[in-house]
């Protein structure tokens, strides 16, 4: 079975994904860790001077860069010793569009998703990037909470 | 690098099930793809009970009609539990099966059965026999993946292969 593990830089998803290999996996299984990153955000008050924002949009995108490298390194280091364990990293411009369309293009059979990742609103249990990716998917999808 | 062979053990699976296809496709699919030879199983039906006339219009109910329907409908989820019985008997496993009928919404009963039975992950279809064809998540799996504090596994109408 292909498995697509969707993570972001938040403690659930390692859960989650440490979960899976503890509970669910099996020898002949293959494993995508995927992340769909976002294009860096620059606030639009930036934009209010009239002139362009040249230091910010370095600023933003360098540390854009400087986290998917360092969630790519962190994976890459806990799938070291799994033979059939792959990285499946890319940049969308709607992170949730973006984890379903990577999902498709995989042909996986199952889907590992986190509840939430490091979105802000609290109060609701299901973070709005999995609740899109669980009414899109077309392979069935676990959402991990704890 | 952790070896996770070193940790891995047996898991309490709680399967949902009702009368639909789909519930019968994501059984196969958690025993093809998912089942483990250690993991216990348990198969649960959170049905609603039948409606009983016991006040009709202008007339006295009649006790005979109200205890048809009741055993109608006992008979009924017995010949549903002995289906699943069935198929767990063929392939060989060994599941408890809790099938019952409750005022409470079936999505309640659900978590509250995962609970009772300390399952660590529960698997289900995203919809059954609901009649609401709008949503492309049934009621009872939203329900499901918003209360329950366990993993819950959603297998879609179509691709559960």
């Amino acid at each position: 079975m292909k498995v697509f593990i969707a993570v972001d830089n938040s403690e659930l998803a390692e859960k989650a994904f440490d979960w899976y290999y503890r509970e669910l996996h099996k020898d002949g299984n293959d494993v995508l860790v995927a992340h769909s990153a976002e294009y860096p955000h620059i606030g639009s008050y930036a934009f209010l001077g009239g002139q362009l924002p040249v230091e910010e949009i370095h600023a933003a995108s360098a540390e854009a860069t400087r986290k998917y490298e360092a969630l790519k390194e962190k994976y890459l280091k806990k799938i070291e010793d799994q033979q059939s364990a792959k990285i499946f990293f890319e940049v969308h411009e709607k992170p949730a569009e973006g984890l379903v369309k990577m999902a498709e293009k995989s042909h996986c059979d199952f889907i590992v998703i986190g509840s939430r990742g490091l979105g802000a609103v609290r109060r609701t249990i299901l973070g709005s990037i999995s609740d899109y990716v669980m009414h899109h998917a077309k392979v069935p999808v676990m959402v991990f909470h704890k | 690098c952790v070896s996770y062979l070193l940790y891995s053990h047996a898991m309490k699976v709680l399967i949902a099930v009702d009368e639909s296809d789909i519930a019968e496709k994501t059984f196969e699919w958690y025993l093809n793809q998912i089942h483990k030879p250690d993991n216990d199983i348990v198969v649960s039906h959170a049905g609603e009970p039948p409606h009983l006339p016991t006040l009709k219009f202008m007339s006295k109910y009649s006790i005979d009609e109200i205890k048809n329907i009741m055993t109608q409908s006992n008979k009924k989820l017995e010949e549903f539990k002995n289906k699943y019985s069935l198929k767990c008997a063929e392939k060989k496993i060994k599941c408890k099966l809790v099938f019952q009928l409750s005022d409470k919404s079936p999505g309640e009963t659900i978590v509250k059965i995962a609970n009772e039975e300390a399952c660590d992950v529960i698997v289900m279809g995203t919809r059954g026999l609901g009649a609401v064809r709008r949503t492309i998540l049934g009621s009872v799996s939203d329900y499901v993946i918003h209360h329950a504090r366990i993993p819950v596994i959603i297998c879609p109408n179509k691709n559960c292969s």
